[in-house]
């Protein structure tokens, strides 16, 4: 398990049980559901647009009003929300936590309360890369299936392209880096630079690109030889083969369940090593 | 002492003290979404279309593939969930599949395409899920056990499980002078792109002259195959979910 200094987590029991933790210590329910939430709104905001308007405006796409109503949502995704979650991407990247900094120049070490408020943040964050990748195969299923063989295809951006290949798919790979890069840069002692690069991250993040990749594949093959759309043609198993990797969640979330474990022993005075090391 | 082992206290998740219940609830929010993430796209892509139409819902195929496609994803989520928790997680994964799946669904074939539900209601593994979880638990997580018995059985039962969400569409029907099933029916009056090539497909095949012995033949041969995929799917959730636990790639 991560090498953490205990001696440093030998923390003073200051309260008894049942005291309320100081405010800037509560795990507040905002912090971890908002990106989740944001995520949730999106969803039901393309579920609504894609009831609304999926076959009245989309089922011909050399039709004017198809460029009015989905390559509208097409540029909205490729030029606003995808650069624009970039872009906070390389800002996370390239800034500390202040806090940390502080505690680490005054004591030599974080607080544990305080870096549990980053271990909350971090799940947050995982459960909206978690949740994409569902909300992408989910539309798929419901939307992607029915669309196909019902209205078969005449374009790759179909609106439910739009939201599945053009929306979720890359949402996820980027709710995932964005995850990867918060653990490297606000969680060091478990996923810093000093340790390397995760194989539970390298797993995770590069099944969710290749995933994206294979959806060029994907279109290639049927536009190309399979005009149907047959879910269980062997043309769509690399899918599957590249959703495999979402396993690595379960590392990932259990790592920093052992750091968070080894954290409430330290506050409550419990402590004698890290939880879970290895002898 | 690894993570592995079971004497290895998590106060965390034990949830004895007020103030650490939320982790559980974050961490049970996260694995619940990744694992339903993975079981969608594997049942969607590989079972697929037989989960999706009635008249897909054939005596054959539809056991052997969607017992097999479910099972790994399962394996694996249960392998995991026992490894790291000693919970067997394969009956909420499974409980968690089936409400994503039937809140996502309405949204495309009723929704978008109008296809009524009762013809794209998909099949249940909770029944099943539950049954590999109790042989999990009774073998006291023997995974050998857990593959030939518990894999069996959630294969050779897939159609017993569902029987009673197919009978009603078994009914016969006479229409314009043929023999039909109702599910035949719905099949011929709502049309999708790929509909005839199916049936061209699963109307070959010498086992119809098995007649009666179909069914008992196929319910074994799907059990069998289900072992195989219960050992593939715990392996699965080894290397992904279990092994990359504290292990780097390189120093940067």
């Amino acid at each position: 398990m991560a090498a953490v200094a205990t001696e440093a987590l030998r923390v003073p029991r200051s309260g008894g049980h049942g005291r309320a933790r100081p405010r800037e210590e509560r795990l507040s329910v905002l912090r971890f559901a908002w990106p989740a939430a944001a995520l949730l709104t999106l969803t039901v905001v393309w579920s609504l647009y894609l009831l609304a308007f999926g076959f009245s405006k989309g089922a011909d796409s050399t039709d004017p009003e198809y460029g009015k109503y989905w390559y509208t949502m097409l540029a909205i995704n490729l030029v606003v929300l995808f650069p624009g979650i970039t872009l906070a991407n390389f800002r996370l990247a390239s800034t500390r936590c202040r806090v940390c900094t502080a505690q680490l120049a005054e004591a030599g070490a974080v607080a544990p309360a305080h870096e549990m408020q980053h271990h909350w943040t971090f799940l947050g964050i995982l459960l909206t890369g978690t949740l994409s990748v569902l909300g992408g195969f989910a539309i798929a299923i419901g939307g992607d299936a029915a669309w196909h063989q019902s209205a078969l295809r005449d374009t790759s951006i179909t609106p439910i392209h739009t939201f599945s290949f053009y929306g979720f798919a890359p949402l996820s790979f980027l709710a995932l880096v964005t995850s990867y890069v918060y653990a490297r840069t606000r969680l060091p002692g478990l996923w810093g630079p000093s340790r390397g690069v995760s194989v539970a991250f390298a797993l995770l993040v590069g099944g969710a690109l290749f995933g994206m990749v294979n959806f060029t594949f994907n279109e290639f093959g049927h536009s190309m030889w399979i005009f149907e759309e047959l879910f269980t043609y062997p043309m769509h198993w690399p899918f599957v083969l590249f959703g495999l990797p979402n396993l690595a969640i379960f590392a990932i979330a259990v790592t920093s369940l052992l750091r968070v474990a080894t954290l409430v022993s330290a506050e409550r005075g419990t402590l004698t090593e890290p939880v879970g090391a290895a002898r | 002492m690894t993570i592995a082992d079971p004497s290895v206290d998590l106060p965390a998740i034990r949830g004895d003290e007020p103030r650490e219940w939320p982790w559980n609830i974050a961490i049970a929010l996260v694995l619940l979404f990744g694992g339903v993430g993975l079981m969608v796209a594997a049942f969607s892509l590989l079972a697929g279309d037989w989960n999706f139409w009635t008249d897909w819902k054939d005596s054959v195929f539809w056991p052997l593939i969607s017992a097999a496609t479910a099972l790994f994803p399962l394996a694996a989520v249960q392998y995991i969930g026992w490894r790291l928790f000693r919970v067997p997680a394969a009956t909420l994964l499974a409980l968690a599949f089936m409400i994503v799946w039937l809140a996502s669904q309405p949204l495309g074939f009723q929704g978008l395409t109008k296809y009524p539900a009762n013809f794209t209601w998909p099949a249940t593994v909770i029944p099943l899920a539950i049954l590999l979880d109790v042989v999990l638990v009774h073998s006291r997580g023997n995974w050998i056990v857990t593959a030939l018995v518990g894999g069996f059985a959630f294969g050779a039962l897939f159609y017993v499980a569902n029987y009673y969400l197919i009978a009603p569409f078994l009914q016969p029907v006479v229409t314009e002078g043929k023999y039909l099933t109702v599910a035949n029916l719905q099949g011929f009056e709502l049309h999708r792109s790929a509909t005839p090539e199916y049936l061209r497909q699963v109307s070959v095949g010498g086992l119809h002259t098995f007649a009666g012995q179909l069914a008992a033949i196929t319910w074994l041969f799907t059990g069998a195959v289900c072992m195989l995929s219960y050992g593939f799917g715990a392996l699965i959730g080894r290397w992904f979910g279990v092994w990359p636990i504290d292990r780097f790639l390189k120093r940067t």
